[in-house]
């Protein structure tokens, strides 16, 4: 009798640890609660202006400049109906230095030189939100991503382009923001496409109607 | 104007003083950041595409001491180049085997960069919400600072430069983050300048040790 008073204890003592460790653990388990705060400024119609580098080509770097327009459906989806670029191209020093070291001159200057281009395209705005400048300044800010097509001229041709870009874009206030673009064109002179990299810098006007606004 | 008038215009200039008075000041509130950097260790994988002559893949490994939020020191960061000719130099070879038989141009190609000591500013840290639905956290920064250039010359193989430039990082887990760079390498050979553009993506891994 008393033997299995002893076992009976000694297992109720090593049981009672394993029910401890059933209990279910309520801080733990809970839930994870995220917020996700409502969108200050809101996007309608878009008007860019912008100016930026072309730095890929051996031959010559780009300054461009570009004007665009884009339609902002909901905060996810936009099309950009309209973007236009004019680069204005300066000689690197290769064609001097082919000349100089190797005593060869590059025909029709190394190649067809991108003159202009308008592109038109989806984007997509997955990313929203706000940035701590230094840790004193709050800055609204947007990730978004373009896929695109339009002609370009390239040299005296029409090339068919494609255009795949990241940007983000900082908030001054409602109707103002800055961008920042950096888009690889894509531009088929063959069937095998060549890259030409562009970054750019814009300040771009969001006119919304009042009846849409969202209150900051 | 009666005098009572005049006595209420006062009443609502007074009113409207001590409401400018005692309104609120709007705050700022600022987070605390939910991931702190200390000891980063970085694998990026990129190129160097704006060479006439060849194209640079290239592999780097680096530290990186983040002294604060704001501040960090990329205390070394060695590049390896694995470089690939160009269609220009193609070119040139055969022009010049094809006029006098002489192939023997010299090309001289970035073999590996070692960015020594650079100061990384990180003024912008903030969260975006990802199709309203998780929160991702990001970082940009910019950095700038010396560094040592190798290259497969007879002459001036070894070459001082300055490289400066910016990234950012979006955060996959506290120790892990996913950085994305682009810089701008100038440095000298005998005397004259020569550029080299770098593009890289990569993982930064946080070792943030006993802080």
């Amino acid at each position: 009798m008393r033997q299995g008073l002893v076992i009976a204890t000694l297992l109720a003592a090593l049981l009672t640890p394993v029910v401890g460790r059933a209990e279910v653990n309520f801080e733990a388990d809970r839930p994870r609660v995220f917020s996700i705060q409502e969108r200050p400024y809101r996007l309608r119609h878009e008007f860019q202006l912008g100016l930026g580098v072309m730095p890929l080509d051996a031959f010559y770097v780009g300054v461009t400049a570009q004007a665009g327009y884009t339609f902002h459906f909901t905060d996810f989806w936009a099309w950009e109906i309209a973007a236009g670029t004019y680069s204005m191209n300066f000689d690197t020093a290769l064609t001097g230095n082919l000349n100089d070291k190797y005593g060869v001159v590059p025909v029709r200057e190394g190649g067809e030189r991108i003159k202009a281009f308008a592109t038109t395209g989806v984007v997509v705005k997955p990313l929203f939100g706000k940035l701590a400048l230094l840790n004193s300044d709050v800055v609204l800010s947007e990730t978004f991503f373009v896929a695109g097509l339009g002609p370009m001229l390239k040299g005296e041709y029409k090339r068919p382009t494609g255009v795949l870009g990241v940007g983000f874009r900082f908030w001054s206030g409602p109707m103002l923001s800055w961008r920042l673009d950096i888009r690889d064109y894509l531009i088929f002179s063959t069937w095998k496409p060549e890259n030409s990299l562009s970054i750019m810098l814009s300040g771009a006007f969001n006119y919304r109607e009042a009846d849409t606004a969202v209150a900051p | 104007m009666t005098h009572a008038a005049a006595a209420e215009e006062d009443n609502a200039k007074a009113r409207d003083v001590v409401a400018d008075e005692i309104a609120p000041e709007p705050l700022g509130v600022i987070q605390v950041r939910k991931y702190q950097l200390l000891h980063e260790a970085s694998l990026l994988l990129g190129g160097m595409p704006t060479d006439p002559y060849y194209k640079g893949l290239t592999a780097s490994l680096g530290y990186t001491w983040h002294v604060d939020e704001d501040i960090g020191v990329q205390v070394l960061q060695f590049t390896y180049a694995l470089n690939l000719d160009t269609n220009l130099k193609k070119a040139l070879i055969r022009t010049a085997q094809a006029s006098n038989g002489n192939a023997d141009l010299t090309f001289p190609e970035i073999e590996w960069i070692a960015d020594v000591g650079h100061v990384v500013f990180k003024p912008i840290y903030g969260k975006e919400a990802l199709f309203n639905r998780s929160v991702i956290h990001l970082e940009a920064d910019l950095q700038a600072g010396p560094s040592f250039v190798r290259r497969n010359s007879k002459n001036n193989s070894f070459c001082l430069g300055v490289d400066a430039g910016f990234g950012f990082r979006f955060w996959v887990e506290e120790w892990l983050s996913v950085r994305f760079d682009m810089s701008e390498l100038v440095y000298w050979v005998g005397g004259s300048p020569t550029t080299a553009m770098r593009l890289t993506a990569g993982l930064g891994f946080n070792l943030r040790g006993d802080d």
